[in-house]
């Protein structure tokens, strides 16, 4: 008994000298509480965080997560107490823009400057300043950077002989043929089956009418990144191109299912993934997240991906920001550096599915087997992507007056003239709620 | 002198619950509605101009219209189904009326927003009830022009218990010495009932008529989930557009702004109403 005793003593002081003590890291103690999107794979990314951040860095992270539709209100009414509730925040790039002017948001380029270590040119030019990049300061850094996709059915097109529409008049050509061709088409493919089924619901659907204004849109005749205002702010809207787009989706309505004006994203991921339609364009991290289940495998072998033919694809991005009240700014840039690195950015995307914003990512070769031509087109497609802008009241123009006047327009309640003539009205208040009077009102 | 003050120091407590809970609440959205507020910057004042574009905001038309649609068809409808239903139900159905009283209630208690996705789902086109169990196929009973009306089905289906169970109750208060002497009398069941049942119960009916025609002009939760205001703004009430704007679009002037027109519009008709009714049944 005794001897056991003592062996085990010695056993325990070989082992208590043989484990060395936990490396001390830079930012020991510090504690980040960081407000993450509830979004699966950068929710994920943010899980991920927490035993990474305290392995590299010895930071402390205290995560809060809530949905698109709560995260705003919920981060504003945080931001607006001034109770220094969050360091970090993971942000849609349309909200930044008014926070970074309320002050909440810490200007990056001091570190970006000061950090030789950190090299801005990694990231693919447009998930950089369309994520983040408010009036020239860098306000955040890309976190989830998608661009809309047009999804096929390969076996369809080749068995119909249908080229892949990379113009409006090719893609109207197409939709028109399955339209025209219905009870052929039905008898072959399934009596649900349409050609086409695009999102006409309030959400989403007036994106569409906008990549086709983009689309045509004269750039080069003003200084605007978006097509909505320049750069002084003032309403350059081409109102009689905004509603020759939308005219153009009014009447590609009638080519899609019954009852698509209620589509948002389920009703048009679930109408791809269950083989009833030949073409969409949706978020194509979603969709091909879908399609990667197993279950969708005979689907996702059929399915070819393209780059909407009818304009500039609608941009979703994300920004990971450091807030104006945070305490430990340092540690705060390093975590902002460490989530957003072109080793996490490659594996968030290959382990979570998380959108990249690093250019090796999509041009990686551990990826292309997995993901293919989609990876090559979701490229190119964040490259040509526009954001519709970044100023305090862009709230009022996603799923304000001004989005639900587009959504009218869109579904042919009210005719196009008049629905453009009213949302350039209506964006005039919207820049002049912002503090940007408007020199010639319409 | 001494009474006239303990007169204010009883008063005191009631009063200055009123005032800080009501009064102040009141008058401090009146104050907003006259600003143009933006998160992070100072507020600037605008005078009536919330005011005035709300009246140069065809949205906020729609939203009015489209209100009175609501809550005219769905509370005639759950008054009227209500009072068969409660009809039905106040006699003994041998043995079943316990349980079927009690499940007729179920849909009350289920939250609004609940009620929303179950209906979000009943109108599915390609998934819903229309299709999979009536075969009518391809029909959005949420999309085309008729939106509004399938969003009130689904508030008759939820708030019609309400309108029974207060019918319910006040049927069986009424007395049955008095039905029997109908009978000895040699009424009818339409005498009865238009006669002597309705009478009696006119001050339930009228009370449940206004608590369910108070909460109806604030819909809101149902059309969230079910239609989120659309297609386009066919479904967007007067409750669902303030909530856009303030929670939304951060206009909370113009919320404010239609809060208190919309008030004051409610509240003058409800004060007619009451005025009518006091004068009436002397109930109020």
């Amino acid at each position: 008994m005794k001897k056991a005793l003592v062996l085990l003593s010695v056993l325990c002081l070989v082992a208590g000298l043989a484990i060395p003590a936990a490396a001390q890291q830079k930012f020991d103690g510090v504690t980040l509480r960081v407000f993450a999107n509830s979004h699966d794979p950068m929710l994920k990314a943010v899980k991920w965080s927490i035993q990474a951040a305290k392995d590299q860095l010895g930071i402390e992270v205290l995560m809060d997560e809530a949905a698109y539709g709560v995260q705003y209100e919920k981060a504003t009414s945080a931001f607006a107490s001034g109770a220094g509730q969050y360091d970090i925040i993971v942000a849609a790039h349309q909200w930044t823009g008014g926070w970074a002017e309320a002050g909440y948001l810490e200007p990056l380029d001091p570190f970006i400057k000061a950090d030789k270590t950190f090299d801005p040119g990694i990231y693919n030019p447009k998930a950089y300043t369309i994520n983040s990049t408010v009036n020239g300061k860098q306000f955040g850094l890309p976190f989830n950077m998608e661009g809309r996709l047009m999804f096929y059915r390969k076996d369809i097109f080749k068995a119909e002989n249908l080229k892949v529409p990379t113009t409006e008049k090719e893609w109207l050509d197409a939709v028109k043929y399955f339209a025209n061709n219905r009870s052929k088409i039905q008898a072959k493919y399934g009596k649900d089956f349409y050609g086409a089924c695009y999102m006409y619901g309030a959400e989403q659907g007036p994106a569409y009418p906008f990549s086709t204004y983009w689309g045509k849109f004269n750039w080069k005749k003003f200084n605007t990144d978006n097509g909505f205002w320049d750069d002084k702010y003032q309403n350059i809207v081409d109102e009689k191109l905004l509603a020759q787009s939308f005219k153009f989706w009014q009447d590609a309505m009638k080519y899609m299912p019954p009852g698509v004006e209620t589509f948002n994203l389920p009703e048009a991921y679930q109408f791809f993934v269950d083989g009833k339609t030949a073409m969409t364009e949706v978020w194509p991290l979603t969709l091909y997240g879908m399609l990667l289940d197993p279950a969708n495998d005979k689907i996702r072998k059929v399915t070819g991906v393209a780059n909407i033919g009818y304009g500039l694809p609608f941009s979703g991005g994300w920004a990971i920001c450091m807030t104006s009240t945070a305490k430990n700014k340092d540690a705060a840039w390093a975590y902002l550096k460490m989530i957003t690195s072109a080793k996490q950015d490659f594996e968030f995307f290959r382990d979570f599915g998380k959108g990249p914003s690093v250019k090796a990512t999509f041009a990686n070769p551990a990826l292309t087997a997995k993901y293919g031509e989609w990876l090559k087109n979701q490229g190119e497609a964040v490259a040509a992507a526009v954001s519709p802008g970044k100023i305090a009241t862009m709230s009022e123009f996603y799923g304000g007056d001004f989005w639900k006047i587009a959504d009218q327009t869109m579904i042919g309640k009210i005719s196009a003239e008049q629905g453009a003539k009213q949302m350039v009205k209506e964006l005039d208040g919207i820049l002049d709620r912002a503090g940007y009077k408007q020199m010639n009102p319409h | 002198m001494k009474e006239k003050r303990l007169k204010w120091v009883l008063v005191a407590p009631a009063l200055i619950m009123i005032i800080s809970l009501i009064v102040f609440p009141l008058f401090y959205a009146l104050r907003a509605a006259l600003y143009l507020y933006r998160y992070g910057k100072p507020f600037r004042f605008v005078g009536l101009q919330n005011f005035i574009e709300l009246f140069n905001n065809p949205l906020a038309l729609n939203a009015v219209l489209n209100t009175v649609i609501y809550v005219i068809i769905a509370v005639s409808a759950e008054m009227i189904l209500g009072l068969v239903l409660a009809m039905i139900m106040n006699r003994e159905l041998r043995g079943f009326s316990r349980p079927v009283r009690a499940a007729l209630t179920i849909p009350m208690f289920i939250a609004p927003v609940v009620v929303g996705i179950i209906w979000r789902m009943i109108y599915n086109p390609q998934y819903g009830l229309f299709d999979w169990l009536l075969g009518i196929r391809n029909f959005a009973p949420t999309g085309g022009n008729h939106a509004l009306y399938f969003v009130i089905i689904a508030d008759i289906w939820q708030w019609t218990p309400f309108m029974y169970i207060i019918i319910l109750a006040s049927l069986q208060s009424v007395s049955p010495e008095l039905i029997e002497a109908s009978i000895i009398d040699g009424a009818g069941q339409w005498q009865r009932t238009t006669r002597i049942i309705l009478p009696t119960i006119s001050a339930a009916l009228i009370i449940a008529f206004t608590l369910r025609f108070m909460e109806a002009t604030k819909a809101l939760d149902i059309i969230y989930t079910l239609t989120f205001g659309g297609p386009g703004t066919d479904t967007e009430t007067v409750g669902f557009m303030i909530f856009r704007l303030a929670f939304n679009d951060i206009r909370i002037g113009t919320a404010t702004a239609f809060s208190w027109l919309y008030t004051i519009i409610i509240s003058i008709i409800l004060g007619f109403f009451m005025n009518w009714l006091n004068r009436r049944y002397e109930i109020v």
